[in-house]
């Protein structure tokens, strides 16, 4: 998960405060569709599994604990991550 | 869906509708009846131009094998066509939204020459790449709910994306087309779609060009910032699109985010990407977007 939370700051750079795990990424403009095929590569690659995007909605986008859930489950529990 | 007011379309605009229009009854041919299909490509042939090949200049592409490389040229061919089939769904929804809609009086009659030409792109790129490579690669993109705007910079954002894809992807179709290194299948459905694409590229600079100088004129300083955002944000990612780990994969090399990585970085790829990027850039600086 921290490779997410790094790649989140990375692309928010005015970003200073924690990014909860409720955090709603995608209403908060951190991601949105134009980073989306980066993101989608960064999820697959940090967890070894490609995604079928046919299989998932933009919900499960939205918060570091549904990512985590959804793509991530099998990794160490989610915390939230600081800068 | 945004409506635009008739006031949007200018003189010029209307002129080039007019044009355009004609043009596209001219030169109206049936894509079905046009094109041979071999059973194959030539073993060992070429399917895309060297110097479009997103390894084009860089140490990467010498540590290839030759079989990788091939195949290299091979599956990034079936991943521009592929690209072309889902960037064609995405305008063709846009379009048929807004066709005999209020507001789009004027660019309509040109709007049924493009969805008819845009339907049969689509066919015959995925025709190519189901009867040669016997797959599309799927769609990596994904619709996220949009900040709120005016109609204006809604639809400036529409057709600058459909007008950006168009003039990417010309920038491959005139190479290809004249690439006497591919075989004459990739080299005709190259060819045809680079005629065809001059109307749309041209219809798209004016139907644009008119929307940004009434986005101008409006004179919200905060719109005319997030449409020059808008535009280099989307330049970029349509050049990231190019460079696609599961092409790599396919193609045989190991660790494709790495690889991938790897060449989005390489600084011999800044000149491939400015090229293939020139002519957007340069009409955006024309209509005074881009500095």
């Amino acid at each position: 998960m921290k490779q997410v939370v790094d790649w989140l700051y990375s692309k928010n750079p005015e970003l200073t405060g924690e990014i909860g795990t409720e955090l709603d990424l995608i209403e908060g403009r951190l991601v949105d569709s134009l980073d989306f095929l980066e993101f989608i590569y960064l999820l697959e690659e940090v967890s070894g599994s490609p995604i079928d995007l046919g299989t998932v909605s933009v919900d499960d986008f939205r918060t570091l604990a549904r990512i985590e859930e959804r793509f991530l489950s099998g990794g160490p529990a989610l915390q939230d991550v600081s800068a | 869906m945004s409506t635009a007011t008739v006031s949007v379309w200018d003189d010029e605009f209307s002129a080039a509708v007019k044009r355009l229009t004609a043009a596209a009854e001219n030169d109206y041919y049936n894509p079905y009846q046009t094109f041979d299909w071999p059973d194959s490509i030539p073993e060992g042939a070429l399917w895309m131009s060297e110097d479009l090949m997103s390894v084009h200049g860089t140490d990467a592409a010498a540590e290839l094998t030759r079989d990788q490389y091939l195949a290299l040229a091979q599956w990034e061919s079936v991943n521009f066509y592929s690209l072309n089939v889902h960037g064609i769904r995405e305008l063709l929804q846009e379009v048929v939204a807004r066709i005999h809609a209020p507001g789009y009086e004027i660019p309509t009659p040109f709007f049924h020459h493009f969805l008819g030409e845009e339907n049969e792109h689509m066919w015959f790129f995925a025709e190519f790449c189901l009867r040669y490579g016997k797959k599309l690669y799927a769609d990596r993109s994904m619709a996220f709910p949009a900040k709120s705007h005016s109609a204006l910079l809604d639809n400036f954002i529409v057709f600058s994306r459909i007008l950006i894809f168009e003039q990417i992807v010309d920038h491959f179709n005139s190479r290809m087309a004249a690439d006497s290194a591919l075989p004459e299948t990739i080299r005709a459905i190259n060819r045809v779609h680079h005629q065809d694409e001059s109307r749309h590229i041209a219809f798209g600079c004016q139907l644009v060009r008119a929307l940004y100088e009434r986005l101008c004129e409006a004179g919200d300083a905060e719109e005319q910032a997030m449409a020059r955002t808008y535009v280099e944000r989307y330049i970029e990612t349509s050049i990231q699109q190019l460079y696609s780990v599961e092409v790599y994969r396919d193609a045989g090399i190991p660790d494709p985010f790495a690889f991938r990585t790897r060449l989005l970085a390489d600084p011999a790829r800044q000149a491939a990407h400015a090229s293939i990027t020139s002519r957007t850039t340069a009409f955006y600086q024309r209509i005074g977007l881009l500095g």
